[in-house]
């Protein structure tokens, strides 16, 4: 009755501390269930010989969930099925659950790397040379042993030119890809041509990097044209190497996949039998018995579906905008929230081309003042109240404050500077900015003239209202800005694939877009200008391409992308955080490259009342740390009912 | 009558064909493909477009590098023996994707014009016999009330009301219990429980047009001479209206039978997002969006199917119903 007041408390305000003691196991174990090491339906299955028994299942030295954050209750009892929704076809909001297997976790906090499949990892002394020794014994969910042997076969894939896979970017240094070995079953060793340090947070970055890099070969040799003489190209591998449309295709999931219904409009999915993972107990995880997430493409009948008490518990998919609705069905839908988390530094940022096509508007691009100007004809406060019902907080553009180059005293300083740097909104002062610079002559209709004699006009890419409302009500908002300095804007919102097109080519003045990032040595490109993208495209191409495609750099971009060379080479993980500060500290003094709107996006989660050990807090933004995946999921259980 | 349904069923075809032509063009025409918002979707996944490798094969397994043409002939060819391609979204059968929905897309089009005529029909008929009196007059309101409102926003008030209400939400066409479960009589009297709503839905702006349609029809033929002759003859007023006036009355109605389907198959897509039911309309707007061209082409395909084999069917009925008409 206590823990339950408390939760229902905790969803009211965000208490984040209602976290209780692991109960010890003397005490629990009168409860019923807990007391077992594996599922009931396991156990059945074992007693009927269809099933070796948990320990020849389990590997050598099982990996220990942990639960470091609040709102971990207790060790679960085992059973239940937990019904959610996903909005994509590619069933990527379950993948950020249920679908983070790698070779090297990120920690809950992320700020720290921990073993995943690989018990243990090491460098050579020169960074070259990367070992990763494996958990012994862990299996495929169809009980076939899993080796070295699946990384060495994706490679192999990689290294196949009939295959679409290449090797990654992160395999490669300066150009050059790295070769595999596999001394043994359970060793695998990475050869790089030149210091790579970077390479074991991008095994453990994301659910997509795992999903390439663990490939059941005893089950896709059936598809792969050297291997199967049914087969003379990998169209049908391809196409078996889905995850999600692939039920047969075993997988290191805590619970795989049974059943796809309907071309996947619903997924069924049964606890892993051979999941390699444990309680603190020993007790084999999950504990949860079978998934069945739907694919609803309309928010409208997702919200119908969460005030319905259709859905156990619910990451993503779900809108700010229908908290109130949330809060209000509460009782009803017998279900609690607790607010998680976007981390996001600007929703949406605001991209300025430093490569804009038209030559006059590139000068003023690159002039400081001019951009400086820009920022401060944002009306930050009303894009939150119109957008966001005022839930968010006005900032400049900067990445997520939680990310841990920023977690020392000097770290979290210099990004306080960051976020308030051209974070204010002065109409008057950017209008002062704008005559500094020479932009002082009008036309007939009070807009400002350009150096060329033209009327300044800019051009502002918005998403169709039907995908991003929130950025479309933000676009206009910035366009009645900017007007007041006599600036004529035009909102542009191409159909299709036109809107990414632009983006790609760099063929935009200025377009919206969301910034998260929690790890800038593996995604670096809202900071430096690494790819075509945001507010860099044709640098980020020329530093893609090696320098043959795209712009070359100078200046300023020249010594960001200086030192993120630096940091690709720096062993010390210190001093290649001290390397970002310093790149965070040019965009405070030289910058700013993007604008900031608002940021900060409380995401709300939905709990069923006998739904628990999810986490009171955590970040649902930036997909590359796969949240809740690192909290364990797999600890979630659901009261017996 | 016999050629003249084939003769019909013969001139759907070169009908279809162009329909395709067009509808496939159009799918096409804003910039870019399905495979670059994919690419770009990777990239920013992947975090740089050389780790999701080569393009051009992932181009060529989609078959987006061929030219047009060559896409489209490919497509048509196999349409014809029931292959219709590949969703690129669903990374699946287009085949696997589309019957479910077109069943209950049917069920419900149909449904719905069963509700139309079987409601407009007899009330249009009282209407015109009872003319300016007070039962009139309220049927009048509400066949305006009912043209007016969209079908969309009584859908939408329908949801809201019941949910306050009754604290139900109203979607879908299954309960959660027997959603996924197989086809049962428990399931099927389940259906049955959340078909008429969108069947009153959709089919109720085309009521209440049928209605004044069908009203001011039989005021028209009630003031023909053969009629006052019926009645002159001493035949009962029931029989009068309803075995001289209404057979002829009813021709218009047949011919616009042809015609509503195409309404009733827009309306129910707008209806079936609003509601989130399993049919066609929801798959059609997502994969035009997304450029799933095989997906979308098959859909818009098989919405020109059943509005030709709407109309043929309609006419064949007229045909029926009215001896006067010809086949030549």
């Amino acid at each position: 009755m206590i823990t339950k007041t408390l939760r229902t408390l905790s969803c009211i305000i965000w208490l984040s501390s209602c976290s209780q003691p692991v109960v010890d196991m003397d005490e629990i174990s009168d409860n019923i269930g807990l007391e077992a090491m594996e599922a009931p339906v396991l156990a059945k299955e074992v007693a009927e010989g269809r099933l070796p028994p948990v320990n020849e299942r389990l590997p050598e030295k099982p990996l220990v969930a942990k639960h470091e954050y609040a709102g971990f209750e207790q060790a679960g009892v085992y059973g239940g099925t937990w019904h959610n929704f996903h909005s994509g076809t590619d069933l990527g909001a379950w993948k950020m659950i249920g679908a983070y297997a790698p070779l090297i976790r990120w920690n809950w906090a992320c700020t720290d790397l921990e073993p995943g499949l690989a018990e243990s990892w090491s460098f050579n002394e020169d960074g070259t040379e990367l070992t990763l020794k494996l958990r012994r014994g862990v299996r495929w969910s169809d009980g076939e042993p899993y080796t070295s042997e699946a990384f060495a076969f994706w490679y192999e894939l990689c290294l196949d030119d009939r295959h679409r896979y290449a090797p990654p970017v992160w395999s490669r240094v300066d150009g050059q890809p790295m070769t595999v070995e596999t001394p043994d079953a359970y060793t695998i060793v990475m050869k790089f041509p030149g210091p790579n340090w970077l390479v074991p947070l991008w095994l453990a970055t994301g659910f997509w990097w795992c999903e390439e890099y663990n490939i059941p070969k005893h089950f896709m040799r059936r598809y792969h044209p050297d291997y199967s003489p049914n087969h003379n190209d990998f169209v049908a591998f391809e196409k078996k190497n889905i995850s999600h449309r692939n039920a047969d295709r075993p997988s290191l999931w805590p619970w795989h996949i049974t059943k796809i219904e309907k071309g996947g409009f619903r997924i069924h999915l049964e606890r892993n039998p051979y999941y390699y993972v444990v309680d603190d107990h020993g007790r084999q995880l999950p504990y949860i018995d079978k998934i069945v997430t739907s694919l609803v493409t309309e928010s409208q009948v997702r919200v119908l579906k969460v005030l319905a008490g259709d859905v156990d518990c619910q990451f993503r998919d779900i809108e700010l905008r229908d908290l109130s609705l949330f809060m209000e069905g509460r009782e009803q839908g017998d279900y609690h929230i607790k607010m998680w988390k976007s981390a996001a530094g600007a929703e949406p940022a605001v991209n300025l081309n430093w490569s804009d096509n038209d030559p006059v508007l590139r000068t003023l691009i690159r002039n400081q003042k001019f951009r400086k100007a820009l920022a401060l004809g944002i009306d930050r406060e009303k894009c939150n109240a119109i957008a966001y019902r005022g839930l968010l907080k006005p900032q400049a553009a900067t990445v997520s404050e939680e990310a841990w180059h920023f977690i020392d005293k000097e770290g979290a300083a210099l990004f306080e500077l960051w976020k308030n740097t051209d974070a204010e909104f002065n109409i008057e002062k950017g209008n002062r900015l704008l005559d500094e610079i020479g932009l002082s002559g009008r036309d007939e209709d009070g807009y400002r003239l350009r150096p060329d004699g033209q009327r300044l006009s800019i051009v502002l890419d918005t998403p169709a209202s039907a995908i991003i409302v929130q950025e479309n009500d933000i676009g206009l908002i910035i366009a009645g800005g900017w007007e007041a300095l006599g600036i004529e804007v035009v909102i542009f919102t191409p159909p299709g694939a036109e809107l990414k097109l632009r983006r790609d080519l760099g063929e935009f003045t200025i377009h919206l877009h969301g910034e998260a990032e929690m790890d800038l040595f593996t995604y670096p490109d809202w900071v430096f200008p690494t790819s075509p993208r945001y507010w860099h495209p044709k640098v980020g191409k020329w530093y893609e391409s090696g320098g043959e495609k795209g712009e070359e750099p100078t200046g300023v971009m020249k010594e960001l992308l200086d030192i993120y060379d630096q940091i690709k080479q720096e062993k010390d993980l210190q001093k290649r955080h001290k390397l970002v500060q310093e790149a965070v500290k040019l965009h405070i003094d030289k910058g700013p490259f993007h604008l900031g709107t608002v940021g900060r996006k409380p995401m709300p989660v939905i709990i069923k009342n006998y739904f628990h050990n999810v986490p009171d807090e955590g970040i649902l933004g930036p997909w590359a740390i796969v949240a809740p995946g690192i909290s364990f999921p797999e600890q979630y259980y659901m009261d017996a009912r | 009558m016999i050629t003249y349904i084939i003769r019909r069923c013969l001139l759907a075809i070169p009908t279809l064909l162009i329909i395709s032509i067009i509808g496939f063009v159009i799918i096409q025409l804003p910039e870019g493909d399905f495979l670059d918002r994919k690419i770009q979707e990777l990239e920013e996944k992947y975090g740089d477009s050389s780790s999701i490798a080569r393009i051009d094969e992932l181009r060529e397994r989609y078959g987006l590098d061929r030219p047009m043409w060559e896409q489209y002939t490919t497509w048509i060819s196999g349409f014809v023996v029931g292959n219709f391609g590949e969703s690129f979204e669903y990374e699946t059968e287009v085949n696997d994707l589309i019957w479910d929905r077109l069943g209950f897309t049917l069920m419900i089009s149909i449904g719905s014009l069963i509700f139309t005529y079987s409601v407009a029909i007899p009330l249009g008929i009282y209407s015109a016999s009872h003319q300016y009196q007070w039962s009139d007059h309220t049927l009048t309101f509400f066949s305006f009330v009912g043209m007016s409102i969209p079908g969309f926003l009584l859908a939408l008030a329908l949801m809201v009301f019941v949910f306050e209400v009754y604290r139900v939400p109203l979607f879908g066409l299954f309960s959660a219990e027997y959603e996924g479960m197989p086809w049962s009589f428990n399931k099927f009297i389940d259906l049955l429980k959340h078909l008429w709503i969108p069947v009153i839905v959709v089919g109720l702006n085309g009521t209440a047009g049928l209605m004044r349609i069908m009203r001011g029809n039989l005021l028209d033929i009630l003031g023909q001479p053969f009629v006052q002759t019926a009645r002159a003859k001493g035949l009962k007023e029931s029989v009068v209206v309803v075995k001289h006036a209404v057979r002829i009355a009813i021709n218009p109605l047949i011919t616009i039978f042809g015609m509503s389907l195409p309404n009733i198959l827009s309306g129910s897509t707008i209806v079936s997002i609003v509601l989130g039911l399993p049919t066609v309309g929801p798959l059609l707007l997502r994969s035009l969006l997304s450029e799933d061209i095989y997906l979308a082409g098959t859909l818009l395909m098989m919405f020109s199917l059943l509005l030709i084999i709407g109309n043929i069917l309609a006419d064949i009925a007229l045909a029926w119903a009215d001896p006067r008409i010809r086949y030549e």
